[in-house]
């Protein structure tokens, strides 16, 4: 489904490679996470021609649960103290370009965006700060 | 680029492991128990060839993670190679190269693995 999406707007590697992975962490972290599994998760892709930019968004009706406030992970500084996981939710914010969350009428709603540099901005270039938020 | 795994005997102490495809939850979860028990039954170090691997999520790490702390106990080493650079960018985030050294080719993979007393 994200294959064909991207491939009709021709989105590049960066977008691809993103999406793929925020997908991939949100939807684990949906089973991971729940002592009641949701029921039901739908996802939703959108994309902006105009600003190359992917919006990718999950709604689920499980737990609450808001990753954005999420501790902030600390990397080990060698195997005896390194957890095997935890990692998901800090690989979501920092390849994000923007991520929010929102609780609402008993769902949980994350969404993302996600840039594309092939267009109108060189990959690669300047510094990008990801922007985390939390409503609800 | 299909998923795939093989393992190779390079020499006397190292395992060359070669994967493909995309390092997501399914194939880590095909891939996972299989390479940990043949890592389990060989006395060697492991060297891991990513050359082929165009994505790779947080189980990934995660499998990386459990596999270097199972050698660690016996003096062996993992060693991963090879990495696209949006994987690489991955690793970096979560400051695997810390926990496992990664390096840019097999030869280099060797070198460390050859450096390591037993």
């Amino acid at each position: 489904m994200l294959d064909a999406f991207l491939d009709r707007h021709a989105c590049g590697e960066r977008v691809r490679f993103v999406s793929a992975l925020l997908l991939e962490e949100a939807v684990s972290n949906l089973f991971l996470r729940a002592t009641r599994p949701a029921e039901r998760c739908q996802v939703v892709l959108t994309w902006d021609e105009e600003a190359g930019e992917l919006s990718l968004s999950l709604e689920d009706d499980g737990e609450p649960f808001d990753p954005c406030h999420a501790p902030a992970y600390t990397a080990a500084s060698d195997l005896s103290n390194a957890p095997d996981g935890g990692r998901g939710i800090h690989l979501m914010r920092v390849m994000a370009d923007e991520m929010r969350y929102v609780r609402d009428s008993g769902r949980n709603r994350l969404s993302f965006r996600v840039r594309d540099r092939g267009r109108g901005e060189e990959a690669g270039q300047g510094a990008r700060t990801p922007s985390v938020r939390s409503a609800g | 680029m299909q998923d795939a795994m093989d393992i190779q005997e390079v020499d006397d102490s190292t395992l060359r492991v070669v994967l493909a495809g995309r390092l997501d939850s399914n194939m880590v979860d095909r891939i996972e128990s299989s390479l940990r028990a043949r890592i389990d039954a060989s006395p060697h170090h492991v060297i891991v060839d990513l050359y082929e691997v165009g994505f790779a999520a947080s189980l990934a790490i995660r499998m990386f993670v459990a596999i270097a702390r199972q050698l660690h106990g016996t003096g062996r080493l993992i060693v991963l190679f090879g990495a696209q650079p949006l994987v690489r960018e991955v690793f970096d985030h979560v400051a695997l190269d810390d926990l496992i050294p990664i390096v840019p080719e097999a030869a280099d993979a060797l070198d460390r693995v050859a450096g390591v007393a037993r």
